[in-house]
């Protein structure tokens, strides 16, 4: 009774009155029939919220909106209007340890306006965030202190994954992605041992199904793997070779087979310069290549297929007012679609590809309105990244669930 | 006289199709053009459009926005080119946008119809698009008014359905 009166309540806060009448001018001429299939077609253009609201129109609009094949079809519909993520990285000091209790996503659609999407809190604090790698919507959260999350912003629901197996390297990365064959989502992680005879480094690879409870270790790398993001495009995960710990460092990226779980050897952008980064946009393999003398920075996408064709897409001419400040040792993480173009080097800029000029978007905390406002220092790591909404439900990924 | 129209070509050498609203009215369109609509392009592989195709649910006033968007459209579809008819990219984007900004309810619903039963993938995606982005925002209750839904919840079910996504209520 009391869920009752609590919903009753939501309902009445509403301006209904002024509604309706724009509403009643609607209906008034509305076909007497849309076909089923019309409606699914319209429905899968709205926005998550909306649908997620909807889901109380009657049973079956529930059960349409429920189905898997609409979760796909809107997917495929939010894909095709993605829109960019900004996740600004703020923590607090407790026992000498950097801790979160709140994660902001951002949405950005232009000029200096940033739009709270979803504010997740974390009441038991978590570690460092490495950065957040998306696939289909969903959001895999990885901290320094290998707590692993998976978190869908358009449903506010979130995932604690199992442990993963020790690692004795900081700054290792995880990659998440979806295998077309199996229809899983599967989380890659490398981690280093010391071999026991040796003490040498070794890297070691392992991969959590979803909706699996176990990590299961896969072969090793074929060569130790960089602590830097990876990427996924259509069914892989790119990572780079760590050339600090391999003598003779091949110039290629290491692809990683989400179906067969093995590695190959990718070939690199046709670019002289060893400092990249990877993007995917538009389902494509994307790559920054920064040249640190010249401060030009490379886009090189590769478009797939069989044969594996690099192109250059873009190159930019960074003013050297925006890396003087902060020594770059990594191309900035880079996002685009369409004209959209962003870069975040320790702060977002925005590109305009037309003028060729930089304008700084966002740098400090306070720019992220969900934050304190005595947290006025400069955000630690800004992650941008593309992001298209989806309804999958993510609770049956793992049993520990806490929702918002 | 259908019949002789549909065998006529223009100077590009496509073959002309006519096409007959509701309410009798003839358009005359090339292949190209027409195929558009996956039902045409199935009947012109069958070869039953010779006597003109008749559109017993489709109006004259809704086919000629139709035959417009498709007239618009022909450039991505025509393989070797009536250049006179192929747009670019803006200018296309441009055009979609004012069709479907322009379209009072009733028509528009008219048109989703029109492109579903003539099976026009993008006219239908982008008629869609315009009543979903009328749609955001709204209630349930004036979804339920809108679409004449009976709501077939129980208060039980409802008030559980909305206290699990309560955030999805606020504004």
């Amino acid at each position: 009774m009391a869920a009752k009166r609590c919903a009753d309540n939501l309902v009445s806060t509403r301006p209904r009155k002024v509604m309706r009448i724009v509403i009643n001018s609607w209906s008034r001429f509305m076909p007497p029939y849309i076909p089923d299939d019309v409606m699914f077609n319209i429905l899968s253009w709205l926005p998550s919220k909306s649908l997620i609201r909807f889901k109380s129109v009657c049973k079956a609009w529930h059960a349409m909106i429920s189905s898997p094949c609409f979760i796909d079809a809107h997917l495929e519909c939010s894909k095709r209007n993605p829109s960019i993520l900004m996740v600004p990285g703020a923590y607090e000091k407790q026992d000498g340890e950097n801790i979160a209790f709140m994660m902001g996503l951002y949405k950005y659609h232009g000029g200096k306006t940033m739009e709270l999407v979803h504010m997740q809190n974390f009441p038991q604090g978590i570690g460092v965030w490495t950065r957040p790698v998306q696939c289909n919507g969903l959001l895999l959260i990885p901290t320094m202190n290998h707590e692993m999350m998976i978190c869908n912003p358009s449903t506010r629901q979130i995932v604690f994954l199992p442990k993963v197996s020790g690692n004795i390297c900081t700054g290792t990365r995880a990659g998440f992605g979806f295998d077309p064959h199996s229809n899983k989502y599967k989380v890659a992680r490398s981690f280093y041992q010391r071999d026991s005879e040796t003490q040498e480094l070794v890297c070691k690879f392992e991969v959590l199904t979803l909706g699996t409870n176990a990590w299961r270790q896969t072969e090793d790398p074929p060569y130790p793997i960089d602590a830097l993001t990876p990427v996924h495009v259509k069914g892989a995960i790119y990572w780079i070779v760590c050339s600090s710990l391999c003598p003779d460092p091949p110039n290629a990226f290491l692809r990683f087979c989400l179906t067969d779980e093995k590695f190959s050897l990718f070939p690199c952008p046709p670019s002289n310069v060893k400092s990249v980064r990877f993007t995917e946009v538009e389902g494509e393999l994307c790559c920054a290549c920064f040249f640190s003398e010249t401060l030009a920075l490379e886009i090189w996408n590769c478009s797939g297929g069989q044969s594996l064709e690099w192109t250059r897409r873009y190159v930019i001419q960074i003013p050297p007012d925006v890396v003087m400040k902060y020594p770059v040792e990594r191309p900035p993480l880079i996002v685009f679609r369409e004209k959209m173009f962003l870069l975040a080097f320790k702060k977002v800029y925005r590109y305009d590809i037309e003028t060729c000029t930089i304008v700084e978007l966002a740098s400090k905390v306070s720019d992220f309105t969900c934050y304190e406002p005595y947290l006025e220092k400069e955000a630690r790591d800004l992650h941008l990244f593309n992001y298209a909404e989806s309804l999958a439900p993510i609770r049956e990924f793992c049993e520990v669930t806490s929702v918002c | 006289m259908a019949a002789a129209a549909a065998e006529a070509t223009i100077d590009g050498g496509g073959k002309m199709i006519i096409l007959i609203s509701a309410d009798g009215k003839r358009f005359e369109v090339t292949e190209a053009v027409a195929s558009q609509s996956q039902l045409i392009s199935n009947m012109i592989e069958d070869d039953c459009t010779e006597n003109g195709v008749r559109l017993p649910n489709v109006d004259g006033d809704i086919l000629t926005m139709v035959v417009d968007y498709c007239n618009m459209h022909a450039g991505d579809a025509a393989a070797d080119g009536d250049t006179t008819k192929a747009s670019s990219t803006e200018e296309l984007k441009k055009f979609d946008a004012e069709l479907v900004q322009a379209l009072e309810n009733p028509v528009l619903f008219k048109l989703i119809l029109a492109a579903n039963f003539l099976n026009i993938k993008s006219l239908l995606d982008m008629t869609c698009q315009r009543v979903a982005d009328m749609m955001s925002g709204k209630t349930p209750e004036q979804m339920r008014e809108t679409f004449s839904i009976e709501n077939d919840f129980t208060p039980e079910e409802e008030a559980a359905i909305r206290q699990e996504n309560a955030w999805a209520f606020d504004d």
